[in-house]
């Protein structure tokens, strides 16, 4: 990690961000992107060479951790280091220091056996628990769809990890801004995973994995596109896609030849090897709960003025009644 | 009426500092969710469900006592000071929350110091209503 975590640092995003505060109209107006980018990862087409594996380690090498030695002593004990400075070279699972994946899963296609690399990574969802979820802002999604870590503000409580329906993000200990507060006692490093190469799409590149794949495996462009060609390769291929509706929408579409539950069935399992089950958007109910919200002024406002006119006409009663006697 | 009305923000503002640090990964580390009972503390899925639930009533509840402030046309300088504090301190809870809440729909994005700097009010706020919260029920014996 190249940039400075110090408290000036810290001090200086709170400063710009309360600034930022003071144009909330103007930064309530960005809330609302028009287009998200999306890949489509080709299955039929991926031969496994990993070198999209290493394209980004390589591209990505000055985002990943340096974490300082030793570690400072955690409280309590239940907490554990994570720690993948010495195993930087692995590739077969997700970890700090390695964002994307291949998993290989051999199946039948017309009664023939079959292998099937599956380059895997964050999905990037439209509806991102990580960044919804995040108490400290640290993850957030940019109006290209792509959610990412700050890895200046991640305090690697692991919370991102927790909601993720895939448990993308990877912890390590001894770096970050948690080193500066109270390292013992709360956060315990960074999270680190996939953020699609977000500095390239800023400079109109593409991400280092699709730049680097010789058999065009991925593709990225507007998710509308890539949906509607998604399918349109499904329909010809008799193929199966994963993604579109998966948490309530993501922006990685994967187009298999046999039913994602095949893969499923036949994948690595372990921690840093992401699934392919069916997931249910487990944060679907806030935007419901969120316009129950923005009634509830209105609801408090009508409640007042009820009590008033009730009150109101209490009184009007005692008068009159007492203006009888 | 105005003592339950109290205690209903006491329940609701107990409500809300739960769910609130429960968006933080702390109840698991601090044996807070091993306790009978309180395993849901480390659902983080749950406790912002119950923060957004509790932020419906707190807001409804705000809006009604301003309003009838308002339309019985009390005055401010009624209200103590501890009370003006308290009401300021909500205000920035409840803002910052709802603008939170905007971004949070689905599709929604907006500049990082932005978040971030919701996040540290809102967290930040939080402290400074329990603190002055705990600091006026001991030394000054107030309420509301």
């Amino acid at each position: 990690m190249t940039s400075k975590i110090s408290r000036k640092n810290f001090l200086k995003k709170s400063f710009f961000g309360a600034s930022a505060l003071s144009v909330s109209p103007l930064a309530l107006s960005a809330a609302f992107p028009k287009k998200e980018l999306a890949t489509l990862i080709n299955l039929n087409k991926c031969i496994g060479c990993e070198a999209c594996v290493y394209a980004c380690q390589e591209s990505n090498e000055h985002k990943f951790p340096k974490p300082k030695k030793p570690f400072p002593q955690m409280y309590p004990k239940r907490v554990k280091v994570a720690d993948w400075s010495d195993k930087t070279k692995i590739t077969n699972r997700l970890t700090p220091y390695n964002w994307l994946t291949i998993q290989t899963v051999s199946v039948q296609i017309k009664g023939e056996e079959k292998e099937i690399n599956i380059p895997r990574r964050c999905m990037h969802c439209q509806d991102p628990p990580c960044v919804i979820l995040c108490p400290w802002g640290a993850a957030r999604k940019n109006d290209k769809g792509i959610s990412r870590i700050d890895s200046e503000l991640c305090l690697g409580g692991a919370k991102c990890k927790a909601v993720c329906p895939w448990e993308i993000p990877e912890r390590q200990t001894g770096v970050g801004l948690y080193l500066d507060l109270l390292p013992s006692l709360a956060g315990n490093g960074v999270m680190y995973k996939c953020d699609r190469c977000y500095d390239k799409i800023e400079k109109g590149e593409r991400p280092a994995c699709i730049e680097a794949c010789p058999q065009g495996v991925q593709e990225i462009g507007p998710r509308e596109e890539i949906i509607k060609k998604a399918h349109a390769l499904a329909k010809e291929t008799k193929g199966y896609l994963y993604g579109e509706t998966e948490n309530g929408g993501t922006n990685t579409i994967y187009l298999s030849p046999v039913p994602f539950s095949e893969l499923e069935k036949n994948r690595p399992k372990g921690k840093g090897r992401p699934h392919f089950k069916q997931t249910k958007n487990a944060l679907e109910q806030g935007d419901n709960l969120a316009k129950i919200m923005f009634i509830a002024p209105f609801a408090g406002i009508v409640a007042a003025f009820g009590r008033f006119y009730g009150f109101f006409k209490k009184n009007s009663l005692i008068q009159e009644n007492q203006n009888e006697k | 009426m105005k003592n339950k009305t109290n205690l209903f923000y006491i329940i609701l503002m107990i409500l809300m500092t739960i769910s609130g640090f429960g968006q933080m990964p702390i109840f698991k580390r601090y044996y807070v969710a091993d306790l009978p009972g309180l395993g849901w503390t480390a659902n983080f899925i749950i406790t912002h469900y119950l923060h957004y639930f509790g932020a419906i009533l707190l807001i409804s509840l705000f809006s009604y006592q301003i309003t009838l402030f308002f339309i019985t046309k009390e005055k401010i300088s009624n209200l103590s000071f501890a009370s003006l504090i308290k009401i300021f301190i909500l205000i920035f809870l409840l803002g910052s929350g709802f603008l939170k809440i905007i971004i949070n729909l689905k599709g929604g994005v907006a500049p990082a110091p932005f978040i971030f700097s919701l996040d540290l009010i809102h967290t930040g706020f939080t402290f400074l209503f329990i603190f002055y919260a705990l600091f006026t029920k001991i030394s000054l014996k107030k309420n509301y």
